[in-house]
């Protein structure tokens, strides 16, 4: 027994220390920065899965002139400026362009790289600038900077056609088979494409861009020292070379330059955001999605859980591997699967509503839950109610809704309450595959208004939902007694 | 006539055999009690009687007509129309909770009249809004006793109906009995409480 506790005491200060230790990593000679690791050729998961890319090694070779360690953090790029403010990184530098708004809300640096959207052509085309393109089809990428551009740009509005396609592969290879003479990209992208494929002599790229973007590195608003720091290493970088060899490395030219932002006119209104209402938006998608879901799981479980009790074994066993998947998978994970996975597969399962994909996850996994819950209810049922029924001849069906469901809901009534309580708190979870609710929107106020009231409010109403749905419950199964 | 007929029954749960070549026969209008110690499978006959389980070997004739002959049971249909000769008491009652007295009568068979007529007469019309678990243990036997009456059986059966009762009820239950059979039911029970078979005049079968 006293080992036993000595143990427990041993795993209890080990972990703690883990904690501890945990929360003071920020060591003084480390230098943190945060990127999305989703943008190559600026910071990617490399083969081994460290994040690799050209703003690292230019950051590392920085590091190595301010005297410091460089620390790689991976963030989601939604947080950013949280990330930053509540000093968990120190700077965010991952091929991010100047905005008036990030401006506004944290210190930027001058820019080190302007990226261009600019247009490819073949190698041996006839066209050499702009004006070449007149009355010739070009395609860009759904959804692009570089696509938006084009459509607002001259060149767009004297094209043939603009053809848009799912990404810049099929682009190039609509360029390559002649199916449109040009087509507009990311140069740093395609320039890192063709040094990895080495593509170089297939295309050129037009010397006239429609659209440039300035790439900066961001500070704390208050951290004027690490900024002037980080720009004066980044010259001695530049100017000694290495930072020209990094992207040759990466893109096959220097793109690296110095220099400061050109003033670009505030897009920003100043508009005051009401945080109530916007809140309430998203608050009206959670509650949607909490009721369609909840609604349509339960009876659902219900029916999942009478069909396991068919005598056809394989019913019993396709219900079993469903539940097992269901209950033993993340929600988050299914949810990817069903919109990013399923498309893949099937092509012909494209769903685009993400809110009925959401609602599909969501219910698919609750119902499983739900079956697993009637199940242990079903259970408690005495035998006696069952032989009742057969000796008295009552008929399966209205034994079912009249005398097995009702005492069923009784026994299951406080675990249909968690589940529904956490169904409240789950949808948050519809944010991964793009449906603003209540915490996403939340989350969105307090990065742009840099203030946690928002994360206040919502967890206030994610409170009063939960509290309602308690209460709910709770007259329920008093009308559920039977006294 | 026998209105129950069973001829040479066996009755095994896996390797253990309950019981074998069992004849076991009730006149109509007879009271029978069928006593014996715990594990002589007096419960389990009764189930086999009712349809609650299955025999393995035998026949069992009810009314005159075949439920299972040589151990081979006739088509489910026909089973639910010969047991529906026959009504049950459980042990311990097995009212269904969720619902009123009268709707513990209605989910059987919604004859109001009937319902109506009944329950005055086994005094529980004033309770009729009443959920069983607010009712007395006396109560709760007439109750079950109206809705073995539901289905018009002739032949009813009782499993243990003084076990939840205290002494003084015992007196009524023997009333109640000798007021049914009185009325033509077939009474069969299964008791192991030999002062109530005492007090009953009923034929006595030992399954010792």
């Amino acid at each position: 027994m006293k080992s036993k506790i000595f143990v427990f005491l041993t795993v209890f200060v080990l972990c703690f220390n883990f904690l501890f230790s945990g929360l003071c990593s920020a060591e003084n000679d480390e230098f943190v920065i945060g990127v999305d690791v989703n943008v190559p050729p600026m910071g990617f998961l490399g083969e081994n899965g460290d994040v690799v890319g050209l703003d690292i090694d230019l950051a590392r070779e920085v590091c190595k002139v301010m005297g410091k360690k460089l620390k790689v953090q991976p963030i989601d790029w939604d947080a950013k400026e949280l990330e930053l403010n509540t000093n968990k990184i120190d700077a965010i530098w991952n091929g991010m362009s100047y905005t008036p708004e990030r401006d506004q809300n944290m210190l930027l640096t001058s820019a080190y790289m302007q990226n261009r959207q600019v247009l490819v052509v073949k190698k041996d085309a006839n066209i050499s600038n702009l004006d070449d393109l007149k009355q010739k089809n070009i395609c860009g990428q759904k959804g692009s900077t570089g696509i938006t551009s084009l459509k607002n740009s001259a060149v767009g509005k004297n094209a043939k056609t603009i053809t848009e396609l799912d990404n810049m592969v099929d682009c190039l290879n609509e360029v390559r088979l002649g199916k449109s003479e040009a087509t507009v990209v990311d140069e740093v992208v395609v320039r890192y494409y063709f040094t990895k494929n080495s593509l170089q002599n297939d295309f050129k790229i037009l010397d006239q861009e429609l659209e440039t973007e300035d790439y900066v590195i961001a500070v704390r608003k208050d951290n004027l020292e690490l900024k002037n720091k980080i720009e004066k290493a980044l010259k001695v970088v530049v100017e000694d070379g290495r930072a020209g060899e990094i992207s040759k490395k990466w893109v096959g030219s220097n793109v690296i330059t110095f220099s400061a932002i050109k003033e670009k006119e505030s897009a920003m209104d100043n508009k005051n955001v009401n945080v109530f209402s916007e809140l309430f938006q998203g608050l009206l998608v959670t509650l949607k999605l909490f009721a369609i879901c909840w609604v349509m799981s339960i009876p659902l479980g219900l029916i999942l859980c009478f069909l396991r009790r068919v005598r056809l074994k394989f019913v019993k066993i396709i219900i079993d591997v469903y539940i097992w998947i269901m209950r033993g998978t993340p929600l988050l994970l299914q949810i990817f699967f069903l919109f990013y996975g399923l498309p893949l597969m099937f092509p012909n399962l494209q769903m685009n509503d993400r809110f009925l994909v959401g609602v599909i996850a969501f219910v698919l996994n609750y119902v499983a839950y739900f079956a697993e819950i009637f199940r242990g209810g079903i259970k408690n049922v005495d035998k006696g109610q069952f032989e009742s029924i057969k000796v008295l001849k009552i008929p399966k069906i209205k034994a079912m809704f009249r005398i097995i469901i009702p005492q069923m809901l009784r026994v299951c009534l406080p675990s249909i309450c968690n589940e529904s309580v956490a169904l409240v708190k789950d949808t948050a979870l519809i944010f991964s595959v793009g449906v603003i609710e209540l915490l996403t929107t939340a989350k969105n106020l307090v990065n742009t208004n840099a203030d946690i009231l928002a994360y206040i409010i919502a967890a206030g109403i994610y409170l009063l939902i939960c509290s309602l749905v308690n209460l709910i419950f709770k007259i329920w199964e008093n009308k559920l007694k039977f006294e | 006539m026998d209105i129950i007929n069973a001829i040479n029954i066996g009755k095994k749960f896996g390797n253990n055999t309950v019981f074998d070549n069992l004849n076991f026969k009730v006149k109509k209008g007879e009271v029978v009690t069928v006593v014996g110690p715990s594990g002589k499978g007096k419960s389990t006959l009764l189930r086999c009687l009712i349809g609650l389980e299955n025999i393995d070997s035998g026949t069992i004739e009810i009314d005159g007509k075949i439920l299972v002959k040589d151990g081979i049971y006739v088509n489910s249909k026909k089973q639910s129309e010969i047991l529906s000769e026959v009504g049950m008491v459980f042990q311990n009652y097995n009212l269904f909770p969720n619902l009123t007295v009268r709707q513990n009568l209605e989910i059987v068979n919604n004859d109001s009249k009937k319902i109506d007529m009944l329950l005055k007469r086994f005094g529980l019309y004033d309770r009729k809004d009443a959920y069983p678990a607010n009712i007395s243990g006396g109560q709760k036997q007439r109750l079950a006793i109206i809705r073995a009456m539901m289905l018009n059986p002739k032949i009813i059966f009782f499993d243990e109906p003084t076990s939840a009762l205290d002494k003084d009820n015992r007196g009524e239950i023997v009333k109640l009995i000798n007021e049914l059979n009185a009325e033509k039911y077939t009474i069969v029970i299964v008791t192991h409480d030999k002062q109530f078979v005492d007090c009953l005049d009923s034929i006595i079968y030992d399954m010792t």
